[in-house]
């Protein structure tokens, strides 16, 4: 048995092996593949092919007005060819059953977009022949006012003529049609620019008309002309030869299959008989021979192998050769005296220095004067211990200029003596530019040109390290500009863009050098003071900081006022509040959401019980998500009365929200949720629209002079489809504008730094509806408010109603607002009355209204309406 | 002896061949596998239930027939702001169900409050239109999913990022299994949403109560306001069940279309995905239900109030201003077309 006889038998096992899986394959896809359903497959695109040409037909005659079909034809259609390519595949590779339908599939997508552009055609011709009908109507009617008869003759048989042609689908030529119209408006009065002008649209009009006529004509027989169907027949034939291929290709593979079975059953038997002969040959006979033999072939092949080491040798001396003279790097050589004896072109270039000037000098890269003397002495040691040395170093040029390079410099020894040192570099500027670029990038935010959560990252955790180590504090910032996305959204990107750096600038100049400020991303910029000995100590900073935000920001890409803008800073402290800088950063956020609550502008430390807040305030978000759509949320309402009569003339819509799991939850707590996540704007106008529907009933069942007042939320008072929003609601629900009653706070006002709330008040107002002031007193009360907005009514705060028996100041508080609204002619309703005494003290000091758990508390609109069905007065009032 | 190199080669050669002549005769007498019955998405027949058209505009269907549970979990999907990049932008911030199923301002804003310059369309009904967006770029709901998860200025996430969220999360590693089976793919995801999304139906309009023969329902001013449709031809592609949102068109007809958005760069509309010259300004014919409720109006959202609008469309496309008379009878049929969603009115 020998070698050759063994590969032999080696590779037919192994093509053996390699036939028998690859027909293992095939015929399982074969056995797989349902050749009926392709053809039931490829019958059904034919058959709705023909129902979209009848449909096409239909819409083109009118007897089809709809295009909902058509659409339909067309997704069932895109549904079959996916399910035919699936098929397809299961017997064809992709490439191949995408091959067999690609002319197919070219065709459809051009009839396509043929039919596409039909539907288009269709339907505005579709429209300029109804409303050329309706305009020539008007035409008419307007030829028989003027008793204009020629003119009215001539126009009704364009009408006919039209009517006719398009129902005929006859193109006939647009010329004759202009003729007709110029023929009418010969005959109307030059100055009667009213029916010219209705000739001319009519004109357009029946232009339009025929020049869609021909679009459509011509649309049609570009589609009747793509055969679609012979595209797909010829796909249908492709496929069934191929299939037809496969079936000689499996009798082809069975005869392949049984002879590879064959070789396989011959190979193992081999392998057997082989086996058997090892083991029966104990004792080699040969052995003696074959080892002398192997000696001599040994001893042969060492001097081959020897020639063939020097030829090999004599080829990597020229390999070397050309390397040197070709290779990217600069190289030059010196003798153990240093002195360069020879310099390849890379070098020349890279230096600019001539080979021929340089021999027999000292290298010009190592000359003492030019190398700052701690690389010098580096490469000095290096080369005495390992006999070579690498790395950068900056290299002039023959030029005169600088270029940084990576050096490597190998001494090499003959017989234990220095012989030559080898000087290799490469130009490395471009790299280092490019590593500084992407530093950049990597470490700082292009904008403000301050450190990124990266950078900030890194250094953090060093100020992390060394403060653990030697016990020391530090303070993170979360700084966060106050409405910045309102600017963003105002005055544009390039505004805020600029305002960011200016703001990033003014940081950057209020902080020590030793202090990290980074730009997290949009508005947020954190800082962190390092080495503080307690918190109280920052306090100054954090003043500074805030107060340099709020300085006026002049903006130099638009022309524009300063902008006033403010800054809310959360502080959180290291090791207090945490001790790694996720949990720091969490705090510092949590605080600076407190101090926006806290009214903005200001700063705020982290406690412990902000934690709990921003959970429990998190689980409120996603339970309130769902509250509306699970019929949560419910309306409770709140009579008002008059304290002339005592009579309930409105009622206070108050929303109110039991969860699914049946727990009451009170609006102070979840509105501001609704306001921040922004959901405040549909829930709002739920509570708006619900409201207003409950009145359009009152008005019906109980009396039509009731009035109804709704709560509108800051926010949803600056959603720019609000007004909109009002309007519908009022069309909508038909109840009379001055029957409602928007109640909004005086931070509005505040808030008012686009000048956008008194338009919108306004144009309230001239709706009818009346603006009312709730919590009056409480916030920002300013009389400058009152005069300057257009408020009806003011509602006196709960607060000043509750210390009325006890406490005098607030006793002649409250008049003096009464006065007020009575010279400022407005309405005023007092709050939260809940003894009789404070009922009669604000009847006795000429209060309008009064509301409050004395008379009578929020009810579900069922209770509600009997109450308001019955004489509508005060029970308490009735009974005293 | 026996393992020298020349044996082992042979052995091995040996052992390979026997492996693949097994794995052939198993393959050989295996059962041919079993076709999988066919998921094919609702076509329109099965949803209309109403083949014999003798109106241009047909009422939509009472109910529709989808997997409630895969759609209560698609609810819940499509309210998950994690679905966004940063946590904070879900299907429903542009598509706010209790504002019509789109948002009130001109276009939506997506993650890090960026925006985009087309106004969200709405998401009821929209298993009625024959393709998605304002350009018909994508043909089925699944697909469409991907425009606004993956656009950096809408959601800007990515489905690796937002499967491993999800998987994260133990309620919906048990939802999906019991619904789909083991592990949330991409495609367990896009169905869920489709089929909620399939489910939002606004049916029983006043409007489709008078196609179903109520014919009392309608005002004297609403049944004119139909009568005008019909007769200015806004019908004529505001037709179908949808009244609208099977066919495109192009916005100015009349008169070169200029959005007052303030945008600089031109909205082409489909010419932006064929290419070609005669779609330029063709966009995707919206439907016109629930159209009292989605303010603002157009691709641009750049038209505040229902009244501008018709009054728009009048000026492009009839080369006509309306008197206010016209308008406010147009005005009075269009919201007759605000439907019911579950049960109660929109």
């Amino acid at each position: 048995m020998n070698a050759r006889y063994l590969a032999v038998l080696f590779v037919l096992s192994l093509i053996a092996a390699v036939t028998l899986s690859s027909l293992s394959v095939r015929y399982k896809t074969a056995n797989d593949h349902n050749q009926s359903s392709v053809s039931s497959l490829f019958r059904q695109l034919k058959l709705l092919s023909a129902s979209a040409d009848r449909e096409i037909l239909q819409l083109r005659t009118r007897t089809q007005t709809s295009f909902d079909q058509l659409a339909g034809l067309k997704l069932e259609h895109d549904n079959l060819v996916s399910q035919l390519e699936g098929e397809m595949q299961t017997v064809f590779n992709a490439l191949d059953s995408q091959r067999l339908l690609a002319q197919y599939r070219v065709l459809s997508r051009r009839s396509e977009s043929i039919i596409s552009q039909f539907k288009s055609s269709i339907a505005y011709t579709e429209n300029s022949f109804n409303y050329s009908f309706h305009l020539t109507d008007e035409i008419l009617g307007a030829l028989e006012q003027r008793g204009n008869e020629k003119a009215w003759n001539l126009t009704r048989q364009l009408q006919v003529d039209v009517l006719q042609h398009f129902t005929t689908q006859e193109t006939i030529s647009s010329g004759s049609i202009d003729r007709s119209v110029k023929g009418i408006q010969s005959l109307l009065q030059q100055n009667d620019v009213e029916l010219i002008e209705m000739l001319s649209v009519l004109n357009r009009h029946l232009t339009i008309l025929f020049q869609g006529q021909s679009e459509i004509n011509a649309a049609l027989a570009n589609l009747f002309e793509l055969e679609r169907n012979k595209a797909l027949d010829d796909a249908h034939a492709l496929y069934l030869n191929r299939m037809t291929d496969n079936r000689q290709n499996e009798l082809t593979f069975l005869i392949a299959a049984i002879a590879s079975t064959l070789v396989l059953l011959l190979t193992i038997a081999l392998a057997m008989y082989r086996f058997l002969r090892l083991n029966s040959e104990k004792e080699s006979l040969s052995f003696a021979i074959s080892e002398s033999e192997a000696s001599l072939q040994r001893s042969n092949t060492e001097l081959m192998k020897e020639v063939e080491q020097r030829v090999e040798a004599e080829q990597e001396l020229k390999n070397a050769a050309i390397m040197y003279e070709n290779c990217p790097l600069g190289v030059i050589i010196c003798d153990a005296d240093q002195r360069v004896i020879t310099a390849n072109p890379a070098y020349e270039k890279i230096t600019g220095a001539q080979c021929a000037d340089m021999i027999g000098q000292l290298p010009a890269i190592l000359s003492e004067e030019l190398l700052p003397a701690e690389i010098l002495s580096n490469i000095k040691l290096a080369i005495k211990a390992t006999g070579k040395w690498q790395g950068e170093m900056p290299v002039i040029t023959a030029r005169g200029t600088v270029i940084p390079a990576e050096v490597s410099i190998i001494a090499t020894r003959k017989d234990s003596q220095l012989s030559r040192y080898i000087i290799m570099l490469a130009d490395i500027s471009e790299r280092k530019k490019n590593e500084d670029v992407i530093y950049q990038q990597a470490n700082f935010d292009a904008l403000t040109l301050l450190p990124n959560r990266n950078l900030f990252d890194d250094r953090v955790a060093h100020t992390l390290a060394d403060s653990t180590r030697n016990h020391k504090k530090f303070a993170l910032l979360f700084v966060d500009i106050d409405n910045f996305k309102r600017i963003n959204d105002t005055l544009g990107h390039t505004v805020g863009d600029e305002l960011l750096q200016i703001i990033a600038g003014r940081l950057s100049a209020s902080v020590r050098e030793v202090d990290t400020l980074s730009r997290f991303g949009g508005d947020e910029f954190v800082l962190v003071i390092e080495d503080i000995k307690d918190v109280l100590q920052i306090e100054p900073l954090l003043t500074k900081l805030i107060r340099c935000i709020s300085e006026p920001v002049t903006v130099s890409s638009v022309q524009h006022p300063a902008l006033h803008v403010s800054g809310s800073i959360g502080v959180s402290v290291f090791p207090d509040d945490g001790k790694d800088l996720s949990t720091l950063i969490r705090c510092a956020d949590m605080a600076m959401y407190k101090a926006k609550e806290q009214g903005k502008n200001t700063y705020c430390f982290y406690q412990e019980k902000m934690t709990a807040e921003a959970h429990e305030y998190m689980a409120l978000e996603t339970q309130l998500r769902s509250a509306l759509g699970n019929a949560e949320l419910f309306l409770a309402y709140q009579p008002i009365y008059t304290l002339k009569g005592y009579t309930a003339d409105s009622v206070e819509a108050l929303i109110r929200w039991r969860t699914s799991a049946g727990e009451l939850i009170t609006p102070d707590r979840f509105i501001p949720v609704a306001e921040d996540s922004g959901m405040i704007i549909g829930i709002g106008e739920w509570v708006l629209r619900r409201a207003c529907q409950q009145l359009a009933r009152w008005h019906q069942t109980v009396s039509p002079d009731i009035r109804i007042a709704v709560n509108i939320s800051v926010v949803q008072f600056r959603d720019p489809g609000f007004g909109a929003m009002l309007k519908q609601v009022i069309e909508y629900t038909g109840i009379t504008p001055g029957s409602l009653i928007l109640e909004i706070t005086e931070s509005l006002f505040l808030d008012d730094t686009d000048n956008k709330v008194y338009p919108l008040l306004t144009e309230i107002r001239d709706l009818g509806v009346l603006i009312s002031l709730d919590d009056f007193g409480t916030g920002y009360a300013s009389l400058s408010y009152l005069k300057r907005f257009p408020v009806d009514i003011i509602k006196i705060d709960r607060s000043f109603i509750a210390d009325l028996s006890d406490d005098k100041d607030d006793g002649s508080l409250v008049e003096a607002i009464i006065n007020m609204a009575r010279s400022l002619n407005m309405e005023v309703v007092a709050e939260g009355v809940e003894t009789a005494e404070q009922l009669e003290w604000l009847k006795a000091a000429g209060c309008d209204k009064a509301q409050g758990f004395y008379c009578s508390r929020p009810e579900a609109e069922a209770e509600i309406t009997p109450l308001l069905l019955s004489d509508r007065r005060m029970t308490q009032c009735e009974s005293d | 002896m026996l393992f020298t190199n020349k044996n082992l080669i042979y052995v091995l050669s040996v052992l390979c061949t026997g492996v693949a002549a097994g794995v052939f005769i198993h393959q050989a007498i295996k059962p041919p596998a079993e076709q999988h019955a066919s998921t094919s998405p609702p076509s329109y027949d099965n949803l209309s239930g109403n083949s014999a058209l003798s109106s241009a505009i047909s009422p939509l269907p009472l109910t529709i027939d989808i997997d409630e549970d895969k759609a209560a979990l698609g609810e819940q999907l499509f309210h998950d702001v994690r679905l966004s990049a940063d946590n904070t932008v879900s299907c429903a911030t542009c598509h706010n169900l209790s504002a019509g199923g789109t948002v009130p301002q001109p276009v939506a804003t997506g993650v890090h409050g960026r925006t985009g310059i087309r106004n969200p369309p709405t998401v009821f009904n929209t298993v009625f239109s024959f393709t998605r967006l304002w350009d018909g770029r994508s043909m089925t709901l699944e697909e469409q999913m991907n425009t606004p998860i993956l656009n950096i200025i809408e959601m800007g996430s990515n489905w690796p990022d937002l499967l491993n969220k999800l998987r994260k999360d133990e309620d919906y590693q048990k939802a999906f299994k019991a619904l789909y089976g083991e592990g949330i793919s991409q495609q367990d995801v896009q169905d869920a949403i489709a089929t909620f999304e399939r489910s939002l139906i606004t049916p029983n309009s006043r409007f489709d109560q008078y196609l179903r023969g109520d014919t009392g329902i309608l005002t004297d001013e609403e049944r004119a306001g139909y009568q005008l449709f019909d007769a200015l031809g806004c019908i004529s592609c505001h037709q179908g069940m949808n009244i609208g949102g099977n066919l495109y068109q192009k916005i100015g007809i009349f008169k070169p279309y200029v959005s007052s958005a303030p945008r600089k760069e031109i909205d082409f509309g489909r010419f932006h995905i064929t290419g070609k010259e005669a779609d330029k300004f063709v966009f995707r014919v919206p439907s016109l239900r629930n159209v009292a409720l989605t303010a603002p109006y157009f691709h641009d959202g750049s038209v505040a109030t229902l009244d501008e609008a018709i009054s728009l469309m009048g000026e492009y496309q009839l080369g006509r201003k309306l008197t206010d008379a016209e308008i406010s009878k147009l005005r009075a049929f269009l919201h007759t077309l605000t439907g019911e969603f579950r049960g109660k009115p929109l």
